[in-house]
């Protein structure tokens, strides 16, 4: 009888501790997280379209050793500057033939610029209440090279102040003649504010390879994605599109949902773990209770 | 060639050639700001003659804008178009000439459109930089149209158009001298036309070949809806006719408008019912319109009055019905005449107040049987005034005050021995004449009768309390008892009853409403003035004999005092007890 009992508790505990293990790897997927320029992120500036269209990610620029430069197209999009490091490795990939679309936040541009030995000053937003869909910080741009227009969400104007000798930096695209710099952040047009067509991209040609830099918070986002899908697929070409997300590592929660996860679901590897974790408590509960029978 | 220039811009330029591609935005653009500084953008590239221009006007055609604007905004956009296109086109034909002469005239609307932005500028203090600029830009393309419109409208020689190249005065008559250079060519008839309108128009009396037509500068009333203080430009269209077949050569003539000149002099402080002696005379001939009051709440109409070159005395009696006290605006406002505008002149009045003679008595205290109050109100002037008087807020009175004579009103009346009225008295005059006069106070009114009632009541209630002075301390006592006290929170709604009875119920104390029932069956109860052992003393033992009964009643009395005043209460059931074989022990 007490055999009998003891073997039961113990079934009880199992069952416990096995469903508890399961919710708890279960639950990063199940979670919604949302972060700026995130691959799972399906607001306005996450990169869920991004994802689904087929790039792959890089959850470490070191990976970028591996990759071969010519069949690849990298996208670094960040609210933080890069780290020295990893800027290094970002110029090498593109010196070595590779092609990155760069955008984000204000700083992360000005750092990436220079460090490339180029000096930038920030001018403020630019605002197109013409060439804009939806709303004004959706501003429509022109580029002059690639004869296209692309939608850019909250671009904003550097002035190039000077530049090292070697680096080739050249206007991408521009914004239309009506639209304005907010200097003030006010979102208004204020007395003074100039009115005009203004770079909002730069090509930055570094060995075999390129940099476009765009001045936006959202290139490849969510919010604009529809829009510069088939620029980016004119880009791309025969290369692979990864996705920077190695600014994820920061967080266990970003990170794990990555790990764990595909650009459509949860990683299949996972789903087999947690089938086989499931089969294998079955079993033995199941043979716990044959035995106690 | 400015085809090859639109063309080159649209290369060139990539964000314009966008902006054929691209849709724009579907919201609707409310910032004024913004589109006055595009459209002053627009105007200035219009002027420089660059494809911009033409580009923005594109685009800003296609842009929704606020609803208010919407009209005046297409229209705007449509002229600057307009303007490319005529220029783009070429002007060697007549019908170009004729569009470049629509579009000088349509140039007005950018210049209302350009107003009206400004108008809803979140700053228009600070816009109104963008908004002379923008003026300054429309001023030079209206000249060059002009000009261009001059230029190619006699641009084949068949005549030429003679005007003397000077600033007409409203009224004066413009001599239009036509050459005729083409012998089959005749000038038929000439116009002077303004926003649209045709103001005047005549035939030409030839002599050889100088014909001549005279027209007459519009005279003031006639563009009054139009113009302001300046020189306005007035077209004028020739009809010229060539071996049958007509066209028309365009010139402008400039007219200078001014307001009148007009002097207004009086007094700017009066009193009420003084007059009020306004000097009005004219530099700009004889004027006709009306003098008008303005007051804190109307506008008054005084007089329809003739001002001419000669000082006229105007006098104003500064009554009620026209002025307030306090600042009034005198405004003049003359019609327009041949010669001058239409304009109205202000000057500010302050008017001070005239009270009437009135005097007003109250006392600071008021003491009476009945609590009234009164008042005395001696009206000094001779005629009949009006008083209102207000008591706490609520009119209490409404009092005619004959002239010359002393008016007693009985205003307030008491309801407490003594209580404070806060009066207000206005007295008005119903001819208007004088302003309100406002008299305050607030007496103290003692109701006599009253405040003896509640003297002899309390006096009674003294003497009907006095020596139950324990009554009052035990009501206190019970009222503050602590919470700890068995009973005597129970008992607190009864607490009239426990007043008249404090020792029978003892303090809520069960044991002692045993122990008092028990007593009473031998002797009588404590009185309020003793205490349960001096009752026990003098009263129990002399009514009981037993021994044991005695012992048993101590052992009781002990009991009942534990339960009263001690935090260690005994079981009732030992206070049962003791009753219960005392009963027996009867038995």
């Amino acid at each position: 009888m007490r055999v009998l009992l003891r073997r039961s508790t113990r079934l009880v505990l199992v069952y416990i501790v096995a469903t508890s293990a399961l919710i708890a790897v279960a639950l990063p997927v199940i979670l919604p997280v949302s972060h700026n320029y995130y691959a799972l992120d399906g607001a306005r500036l996450g990169h869920l379209k991004l994802a689904k269209r087929g790039s792959a990610w890089l959850l470490t620029l070191r990976d970028l050793q591996g990759v071969e430069p010519g069949k690849a197209l990298l996208v670094v999009a960040r609210e933080e500057p890069l780290g020295y490091d990893e800027l290094e490795q970002v110029v090498e990939f593109a010196r070595r033939g590779g092609v990155v679309v760069f955008y984000g936040s204000e700083s992360a541009t000005k750092q990436l610029f220079e460090h490339l030995g180029v000096a930038v000053s920030h001018l403020g937003s630019v605002v197109d209440p013409v060439f804009s869909v939806n709303e004004s910080s959706l501003v429509l741009v022109s580029t002059a090279s690639l004869n296209t227009t692309l939608l850019l969400d909250s671009p904003y104007s550097i002035q190039v102040l000077g530049r090292v000798e070697g680096v080739d930096v050249k206007p991408l695209a521009y914004t239309s003649a009506l639209s304005y710099i907010d200097s003030n952040s006010d979102g208004e047009y204020s007395v003074g504010e100039p009115i005009g067509s203004f770079p909002v991209a730069y090509s930055i040609r570094l060995g075999s390879g390129e940099l476009l830099a765009f001045c936006a918070r959202g290139v490849l986002t969510n919010s604009v994605f529809s829009y510069n899908v088939n620029w980016l697929e004119g880009l791309a070409t025969t290369r692979s599109v990864l996705l920077d997300q190695s600014w994820a590592r920061a967080s266990w929660l970003l990170y794990l949902k990555l790990v764990v996860s595909t650009p459509r679901g949860a990683s299949p590897l996972y789903i087999s773990l947690l089938a086989a974790a499931l089969a294998l408590v079955t079993t033995y509960a199941y043979s716990a209770a044959h035995e106690r029978s | 060639m400015n085809k090859c220039v639109a063309m080159l811009v649209l290369v060139v330029l990539p964000p314009l050639a966008m902006g054929v591609s691209a849709q724009p935005s579907p919201q609707p653009v409310a910032d004024c700001t913004y589109l006055l500084a595009v459209l002053e953008k627009a105007v200035s590239y219009a002027v420089r003659g660059l494809p911009e221009g033409e580009q923005i006007a594109y685009a800003m055609l296609k842009t929704p804008v606020a609803p208010a604007l919407s009209d005046l905004h297409t229209r705007s956009y449509r002229v600057l178009l307009s303007y490319y296109t005529t220029v783009g086109q070429g002007v060697g034909n007549s019908s170009a000439v004729q569009k470049l002469y629509e579009l000088h005239q349509g140039v007005g609307v950018v210049s209302e459109y350009i107003k009206k932005l400004h108008s809803c500028c979140k700053d228009p203090e600070v816009a109104y930089v963008i908004r002379a600029r923008a003026e300054l830009h429309l001023r030079e393309l209206r000249d060059r149209l002009e000009d261009m419109v001059k230029q190619y409208s006699t641009g084949y020689q068949h005549v030429v158009v003679r005007i003397d190249d000077r600033v007409y005065e409203p009224g004066e008559a413009i001599a239009i001298r036509v050459e005729v250079v083409n012998e089959t060519c005749a000038p038929r008839s000439a116009a002077l036309t303004y926003a649209g309108a045709v103001l005047d128009s005549g035939e030409f009396r030839c002599t050889g070949l100088e014909c001549v037509a005279v027209l007459r500068a519009p005279p003031a009333y006639a563009v009054k809806d139009y113009v302001k203080s300046g020189v306005e430009k007035m077209s004028l269209v020739i009809r010229v006719s060539c071996s049958g077949r007509d066209f028309r050569v365009y010139r402008f003539a400039s007219v200078k408008y001014t307001y009148p000149r007009v002097v207004m002099e009086c007094s700017s402080t009066v009193t009420r019912g003084d007059v009020l002696n306004i000097t009005l005379y004219s530099e700009s001939g004889v004027l006709s319109g009306v003098l008008v009051v303005e007051n804190a709440t109307s506008v008054n109409a005084v007089a329809n009055i003739t001002i001419s070159s000669t000082p006229t005395i105007f006098m104003l009696l500064v009554e009620k019905l026209y002025f307030s006290a306090g600042l009034n605006t005198l405004r003049l406002c003359v019609n327009a005449t041949e010669k001058t505008l239409p304009h109205c002149f202000e000057k500010p009045i302050v008017v001070k107040p005239r009270h009437p003679s009135v005097e007003v008595k109250a006392l600071p205290l008021y003491i009476s049987w009945d609590g009234g109050a009164q008042l005395l109100i001696i009206n000094h002037v001779d005629r009949v005034l009006s008083a209102r008087v207000y008591v706490n807020g609520r009119l209490a009175a409404l009092a005619e005050l004959s002239p010359l004579n002393t008016t007693l009103l009985h205003v307030y009346r008491g309801l407490l021995p003594l209580s404070l009225a806060s009066i207000v008295v206005d007295v008005e005059d119903p001819l208007m004449v004088y302003d309100t006069y406002s008299y305050t106070c607030s007496p103290t009114v003692v109701n006599l009768a009253l405040t003896t009632a509640v003297v002899i009541g309390g006096l009674a209630t003294t003497i009907l309390l006095q020596g139950r002075e324990k009554m009052f301390t035990l009501l206190l006592a019970m009222s503050g008892a602590p919470k700890g006290a068995r009973g005597v929170a129970e008992s607190i709604p009864d607490v009239l009853r426990n007043l008249l009875k404090p020792y029978v119920l003892g303090l809520g104390s069960r044991v002692a409403q045993l122990y008092y029932r028990l007593v009473n069956r031998f002797t009588r109860l404590p009185s309020s003035s003793e205490t349960l052992r001096e009752h026990y003393s003098t009263a129990v033992l002399s009514a009981i004999k037993s021994a044991w009964n005695r012992k048993v009643l101590w052992q009781f009395l002990l009991l009942a005092e534990k339960d009263m005043y001690s935090h260690e209460k005994p079981r009732p059931e030992e206070a049962k007890r003791l009753y219960e074989s005392v009963a027996k022990e009867e038995h």
